[in-house]
């Protein structure tokens, strides 16, 4: 039925339809979802963990796993925390410093996963408790309070009567959307999630790919780790627990395959927004919040269900 | 054709939320309250308060909770929610300060009322933000720490007791309170007292009782356990009971939870500073209505904090106890 | 402007799976390369394109050394290989397949010149003979004789000096093998190297014009195909 859709828009045909029915469902029983406060809070609240989804989107697509991004967000949280505090609190060098920050933790995975040969999971898995500990380590223990109003900018700001985190994440949606699906690196990262021994004997520079990629993660995560920081106005070295869980979420209710090849930032964008929606509404009808997890849990099982064998399965 | 199969299995997903849904769509909410972990008894017994007493007094309300204690953004997204829904009230139990006053300065925008539960923000800390509290009810940290010192100074049969003090998790805000109030307290009435050690057990049982036990080994001589909340405290219990210094090993706990109680009247725990969140919760209700109904109410309330011990809770007469759920 | 190996030698830990291994292919020239499982064949092919780095020993293209040149470098000098499991990407597009490692794109960004890579694609797959139902299609949905008739496609699609080929017919059908030899003999004519590995002799001696059987890592024979018989290739390969 969707066969005559161009590639990227067939694949998110099936988280669209979720989150239509999400949309309507919440629309009829809850009388402010479709305002636009709502929506605009909606998208808010999908910027760190849509950050971290874009992230994930190509480390996926590469055929790896990123268990990092929730502790390089506390991380980039403490250190930009502490830049703007002490040294300058100006929005472009706090995204630079925050930026910054995860594309270090960024390479250091990817040169990590090239030098040992491990799996991306083993590696991140060893990153994420590093991070984590710089973070409390840093802060010593204790959330940064009170920043300048100008690093908080970025989380709390607005144009046009949308939420700077809300641009950022759009800015950031169609560049990565672009890279993916137009770029050499793109179209290198999915060959390399299909077959990595058929791309390096491609000639296809696997080291080099693999840093591009997780410092594009990486960076990604630093920046939510700046929205996470601005909008709650502190250096949380606690911020971001599981975080990086959402964002893979996202990337599979999207319909990428977990095992690499298969991935459009379109998906990862509807499965997050449908993510979203379901965390919003049932908010709003103040449905309990383990209610909420149960939910997350149930459509992320049926969508996989529903989609057999085309997410990567062992058969 | 999977296309449509997957079309009925949505179709399938979103009846099993409207159903639900449907049945709790209701009027509408003018009281909102905003805790925190759902897990916790402390906020279970805080949600009881509020529950009974606004259905006592017949008013609109909901009480909204998060998943973890220090889900930071998610309380910020989901205070955003509950503004969007246009409550007169919103009383919140912040995760951090920062968050409870971003909540607050939106709430504010859309004219809705504010009030600090549990004493996360401070109506000094609310104004130099702008934002003005309509009241902060909630017990003191400080005074609860003091209060365990206080019985402890009591009980002791030597002015030099050694103690180990649990800490809550690094950073808490709370856990500092009941640590430095203990301390401090501690260092006026018991100045020879020695701290063998200082370490946070994280909230937890299992955590309290394993370093419990590790200190055990370098410490036997141990005489007292203060623990910041009971959670650690019935784990240092356990630690007391396998190295067998069960009597020797005297441990404090804060909050007053159920299990602390049991274990104070078997005489395991030797008392607990009870928080008394039912009367939080059951308080911040009767303010936020005198707030909307133009009475006058107190802007600071805090909440009495009696340590429960067993001759207390045997005798069963004072008249707090009603509220130690 | 003949390929040329010197002394190869290569272990896999204990295991010396190349034992010096001397020899030059010339162009218009198909060599077949028989032997044993476990008699260095497959090395032999993967050392030349750069699979395996050259530890020892050296790999000429004409004049130029290329021991040292990643495979990103060789393939620009020219040289191309088939591999036996294909080496395709299976849910990638055709088209994205056969410029694996070789993408047409404009700069800075590296921005993928689409268009271009379809024409281009089109054009060869055309000069090829080769249908495909489309170009945008996973490489998955295609049959086994069409998967294989892109790999060599690839190798061949941006007319390549050398053209390295280990077993391209082992999981072929019948009439598909035929298809696929068609491809090799005109490739000699175009005056390429051709190097194949093989175990089918009847391939052999359809389209090779030499056989070199190997053995323990080492060249036994090495003879016009006009020289020898199927049987005594057989006898070699078994003594």
């Amino acid at each position: 039925m969707f066969d005559k859709l161009p590639q990227p828009m067939a694949a998110a045909v099936q988280p669209l339809l979720l989150l239509t029915l999400l949309v309507v469902v919440f629309a009829l029983s809850a009388p402010a979802f479709l305002s636009f406060a709502n929506l605009n809070n909606v998208l808010t609240a999908s910027a760190t963990v849509g950050l971290i989804a874009l992230g994930a989107t190509f480390v996926i697509a590469s055929g790896n796993i990123d268990l990092s991004p929730g502790a390089v967000m506390a991380l980039s949280a403490v250190v930009t925390a502490n830049y703007a505090q002490h040294i300058d609190a100006s929005p472009v060098g706090c995204v630079v410093v925050a930026g910054g920050i995860g594309l270090a933790v960024g390479l250091l995975n990817g040169w990590l996963i090239s030098l040992t040969g491990a799996p991306s999971f083993i590696i991140t898995l060893g990153t994420l408790s590093v991070a984590r500990a710089i973070a409390y380590i840093a802060s010593g223990g204790v959330p940064v309070y009170g920043l300048p109003d100008s690093a908080l900018i970025v989380g709390q700001g607005a144009l046009f009567g949308i939420h700077l985190p809300v641009l950022i994440l759009m800015v950031c949606v169609v560049m990565s959307g672009f890279t993916l699906r137009f770029t050499r690196f793109g179209q290198h990262t999915l060959h390399m999630g299909d077959d990595a021994k058929a791309a390096q004997a491609l000639g296809i520079n696997l080291p080099r790919l693999r840093l591009q990629i997780f410092g594009l993660a990486g960076a990604l995560a630093g920046l939510a780790g700046l929205i996470f920081m601005a909008r709650t106005n502190s250096g949380d070295p606690s911020a971001g627990q599981s975080y990086e869980l959402l964002g893979i979420t996202a990337v599979i209710l999207g319909g990428a395959n977990l095992f690499g090849g298969k991935a459009s930032v379109l998906s990862t964008f509807t499965g997050l927004l449908a993510l979203a929606v379901l965390q919003n509404g049932l908010n709003l009808l103040a449905i309990e919040t383990f209610y909420q997890v149960l939910f997350v849990g149930l459509v992320l099982i049926l969508s996989a269900g529903l989609r057999r064998g085309e997410l990567g399965s062992w058969r | 054709m999977s296309q449509l199969r997957s079309f009925y299995v949505c179709l399938l997903v979103s009846c099993t939320v409207i159903a639900p849904c449907l049945c709790l769509a209701e009027s509408e909410l003018e009281y909102a309250f905003i805790l925190k972990g759902r897990g916790n008894p402390y906020w279970q017994a805080a949600v009881q308060g509020i529950e009974e007493t606004a259905t006592d007094l017949r008013i609109s309300h909901k009480v909204f909770q998060i998943s973890s204690d220090i889900a930071a953004e998610e309380q910020l997204n989901l205070c955003l929610s509950v503004i969007a829904m246009k409550p007169k009230m919103i009383a919140i139990s912040a995760v951090t300060p920062a968050v409870g006053l971003q909540c607050m300065k939106q709430a504010m925008r859309a004219n809705v009322r504010v009030a600090d539960l549990d004493s996360n923000v401070t109506p000094a800390e609310a104004a130099s933000a702008g934002v003005p509290l309509a009241f902060s009810v909630g017990s003191d940290n400080y005074l609860v720490g003091k209060s365990a010192a206080d019985y402890l100074a009591s009980v002791t049969k030597t002015p030099n007791p050694k103690i180990l003090v649990l800490e809550g998790a690094v950073g808490s805000v709370p856990g500092q309170g009941r640590v430095r109030g203990f301390v401090d307290r501690l260092r006026e009435l018991l100045p020879q007292a020695q701290q063998v050690a200082s370490v946070s057990a994280e909230w937890d049982r299992l955590k309290g009782m394993n370093v419990t036990n590790d200190i055990l080994q370098r410490e036997p001589e141990l005489e007292f356990v203060y623990a910041a909340n009971d959670m650690m405290a019935l784990g240092a219990v356990e630690a007391v009971r396998v190295a067998g210094l069960m009597g020797k090993v005297q441990v404090i706990g804060v909050d007053g939870t159920p299990d602390a109680r049991k274990a104070i009247e078997e005489g395991k725990l030797l008392a607990s500073v009870a928080q008394l969140p039912y009367l939080i919760g059951k308080r911040s209700v009767e303010k936020s209505v005198q707030v909307i109904k133009g009475e006058t109410t107190e802007v600071i309330e805090k909440t009495p904090t009696p340590v429960l011990h067993r001759q207390l809770l045997a005798a069963n007469t004072d008249p707090l106890l009603r509220y130690v759920r | 402007m003949a390929l040329e190996v010197r002394d190869l030698r290569k272990r896999f830990g204990a295991v010396e799976v190349l034992r010096g291994v001397s020899a030059s292919f010339d162009d218009g020239t198909v060599t077949a390369i028989l032997g044993d499982n476990g008699a260095g064949k497959s090395t032999l092919l993967k050392t030349i394109y750069g699979i395996y780095p050259v530890e020892n020993g050296t790999v000429r293209l004409g004049d130029l050394d290329i021991s040292n040149l990643a495979i990103r470098e060789r393939r620009r000098q020219g040289i191309e290989m088939v591999f036996q499991d294909l080496a395709l990407t299976r849910q990638q597009s055709v088209v994205a397949n056969l410029f694996m490692g070789r993408e047409e794109v404009c700069r800075p960004f590296g921005v993928l010149r689409k268009k271009k890579m379809r024409a281009v694609a089109l054009q060869a797959l055309g000069k090829l003979g080769i249908t495909i139902p489309s170009l945008e299609r996973p490489v998955a949905s295609l049959s086994g004789g069409q998967q294989q008739a892109i790999a060599i496609a690839r190798a061949l699609l941006d007319d390549p000096k050398v053209l390295l080929l280990d077993e391209p017919t082992a999981a072929l059908a019948a009439g598909e093998v035929s298809k696929t030899l068609a491809l090799i003999r005109s490739a000699r004519q175009e005056g390429k190297v051709v190097v194949l590995v093989t175990h089918r002799l009847n391939d052999v001696f359809e389209v090779a014009d030499r056989v070199i059987v190997m053995k323990h890592g080492s060249i036994f024979s090495d003879r016009a195909v006009t020289e020898t018989s199927p049987a005594q290739v057989i006898s070699e390969i078994v003594s």
